[in-house]
């Protein structure tokens, strides 16, 4: 049967079209949706979520929600499992490069902090010596990417724009994993920021392996390729974003760290910080509360999930790696600290994101 | 041949000082102004303003007389000696957005101040006092007020924190040619659920705003988000008379409001919103201040 109501597409009826085909199919699936929760699902999924990297062309996000809830949740558990979809927190493109401009300004904002020996004659002489002092601190700052998606060539080109006549090419270093020989082309530096995208439990940037007593992951690599080119060089890790529960691990876990290795002394300065997700977390927002509804539910579910030993290190993801309690996706890929159940694939579970890991076993 | 998409050469200059009170002395030439009717009654009825704690002369200014005189008062109240570097110190606390404008067109104007940077503290805080009543449109230029700017194809950009009743009622009277939304990013960028945008989902549809047009305001860093969003409103072509005219609505929080009010006024770009506004009506510690510069 054709459709004779002739509505264009991208105008005002097509769009609440689509908003009513949303709530309609919802409620078939057992879910009572208000029109205007309905309203504000169509709009994310229109201005954000459709634009996610690994869907295919074509692919709506609406679709895919009523696949991963159809397919996934018994009926009972459906209403539970939109609650999630309402405390999704998407990162668009233009946010993460947001996100790089920000950090870059944040780490301006740390040297002129630090400045010291500042005319205060008055606001002019203040202002100028402030001023020339911040270059000269800043021509030796180096900023080095620890991972390959933080835009590092966004926030190289937005660094140098602003800053003209201040940086060369060497004040970037694309990853951080480098050869001795470009070590040695660094210009002088007093101070190294490690840039990087995303730390959702501590795990990745800084670990205590019991097993095999020693310390692991990006901060402590870092030292260890770079040792000797750090004199008296102050360290910041600058994540873009760093969940609550990944500060809260870092921080414990930095004390240890620098009063095993005093020569390794760092500061963590994250662009922001990520709370749990309201749906997981308990009232002051300190840990997951296992009582809830959402909680509930990713337990109930976890039996499809299959960590691999990557996943393991960071202990039961059940409430994503790590522990992390996060409903967070970026635009070009989903983190495995958000909750399993919006991301994985296995045993026939219909991913809402899919997601592409970066730890993947070669099969013989 | 100009293009209108290239910015002219920067020659005004904002700092930030994430401190106060001033890191630097006070010379005997710099004066705070002091508002009258709003600062000089409060203070005189020790309402709870309290003036800037630092020695310095002070100059009562008052808002009708700014309002209507404009330059040829400024000049004679403010009687600046501008052969030698100076400060005008200017508090916002229980200022209306117009008189505040007034001050920074005039300083900007004002050929016989050259040597004079315009210091603006700003309190800490994240409510602002927004006025539902009188809306309407005004800018200032060449440091008069003018309530009837020609608005040929208005480009709006308004703060999504106003409610969303009240920027429908707005898009409605102003028509713009197309819409660019204010968002304060930090707070976004960690809000599940996103509630800053769905809050306004059948006002960003109804005014087209496509997601491209964003523009967020990083209020972590007011210089980056002064020179962007003054770089912006300096982009819009201009030629004998505006092709496209920016129209401003501010918002968020105090800085975020304060920094597209000088980067609106400092671009002669209108205003939409009351003329009566006065963004911080209490008490509110000062934790810094806004430097604007003239620079040759």
């Amino acid at each position: 049967m054709i459709n004779k109501e002739n509505i264009k597409p991208y105008t005002h009826e097509s769009l609440n079209r689509q908003k009513t085909l949303l709530k309609n199919e919802l409620e078939n699936l057992g879910i009572n949706i208000s029109q205007e929760e309905a309203a504000r699902i169509s709009f994310l999924s229109r201005r954000k979520y459709e634009r996610y990297d690994l869907f295919r062309p074509g692919e709506s996000f609406d679709n895919r929600l009523i696949t991963w809830l159809e397919r996934n949740f018994e009926k009972s558990d459906r209403q539970t499992a939109l609650e999630i979809i309402k405390c999704l927190k998407f990162i668009s493109e233009y946010e993460v490069k947001e996100l790089a401009i920000q950090t870059f300004e944040n780490a301006k904002k740390i040297i002129l902090s630090e400045m010291t020996g500042i005319s205060n004659y008055n606001c002019y002489s203040f202002l100028e010596t402030r001023n020339i002092k911040f270059n000269e601190e800043l021509n030796n700052s180096i900023f080095v990417a620890c991972v390959d998606d933080v835009e590092y060539d966004f926030f190289r080109r937005y660094a140098m724009g602003q800053n003209i006549n201040i940086f060369q090419k060497e004040n970037f270093v694309e990853y951080y994993k480098i050869y001795k020989d470009s070590l040695n082309e660094l210009p002088e530096h007093t101070r190294i920021f490690l840039i990087d995208q995303l730390s959702g439990s501590g795990t990745t940037a800084l670990r205590y392996m019991q097993k095999e007593r020693e310390w692991r992951g990006k901060i402590p690599t870092f030292f260890k390729i770079w040792r000797e080119v750090i004199n008296n060089d102050k360290i910041y890790y600058c994540p873009y974003i760093l969940s609550q529960h990944s500060k809260n691990n870092i921080e414990k876990r930095r004390k240890q760290y620098i009063d095993e290795f005093p020569s390794n002394d760092f500061d963590i300065y994250p662009t922001c910080i990520f709370p749990i997700s309201p749906c997981l977390s308990n009232k002051i927002g300190s840990d997951i509360d296992d009582t809830k509804p959402v909680a509930k539910l990713c337990n109930k579910y976890y039996d499809y999930f299959e960590p691999d030993k990557h996943i393991e290190e960071g202990g039961s993801a059940v409430y994503g790696f790590g522990r992390a309690g996060l409903t967070l996706i970026l635009q070009s890929n989903c983190p495995n600290n958000t909750i399993p159940v919006i991301w994985h694939d296995y045993n026939d579970w219909f991913p809402l994101f899919p997601r592409i890991s970066h730890h993947q076993e070669i099969k013989g | 041949m100009k293009s209108g998409n290239i910015p002219e050469r920067e020659n005004i200059k904002l700092e930030h000082i994430d401190s106060f009170p001033p890191p630097f002395k006070q010379s005997k030439y710099e004066k705070k102004i002091v508002f009258s009717p709003y600062q000089k009654y409060t203070l005189d009825s020790n309402q709870g303003y309290i003036p800037l704690d630092f020695e310095c002369d002070q100059v009562i200014i008052d808002q009708k007389k700014l309002r209507t005189e404009g330059t040829s008062y400024f000049n004679d109240i403010l009687n600046i000696v501008d052969s030698h570097e100076t400060v005008l110190w200017v508090d916002p606390r229980f200022v209306s957005s117009v008189d505040l404008a007034l001050i920074v067109s005039n300083w900007k104007n004002n050929p016989a101040i050259r040597n004079a940077n315009l210091a603006i503290v700003f309190p800490e805080t994240n409510t602002i006092q927004y006025t539902n009543s009188d809306i309407t449109f005004w800018e200032v230029n060449t440091s008069t007020l003018n309530y009837s700017p020609i608005l040929s194809n208005p480009i709006w950009y308004p703060s999504l924190t106003r409610e969303t009743e009240q920027l429908n009622e707005y898009l409605d009277s102003l028509n713009p040619y197309d819409t660019y939304p204010l968002i304060d990013f930090p707070d976004f960028a960690t809000q599940m659920g996103e509630s800053t945008l769905t809050d306004h989902v059948g006002f960003l549809e109804r005014a087209g705003a496509r997601t491209r047009n964003f523009i967020y305001f990083d209020i972590f860093h007011p210089e980056r988000a002064f020179n962007q969003f003054y770089n912006i409103l300096k982009s819009l072509p201009k030629m004998n008379s505006p092709v496209f005219q920016a129209v401003i609505t501010p918002g968020g929080n105090f800085l975020s409001y304060l920094i597209s009010l000088l980067a609106g006024v400092l671009s002669n770009s209108s205003f939409l919103l009351s003329k009566n506004e006065i963004p911080i009506k209490t008490y509110l510690e000062v934790q810094g201040i806004l430097i604007l510069r003239k620079i040759t």
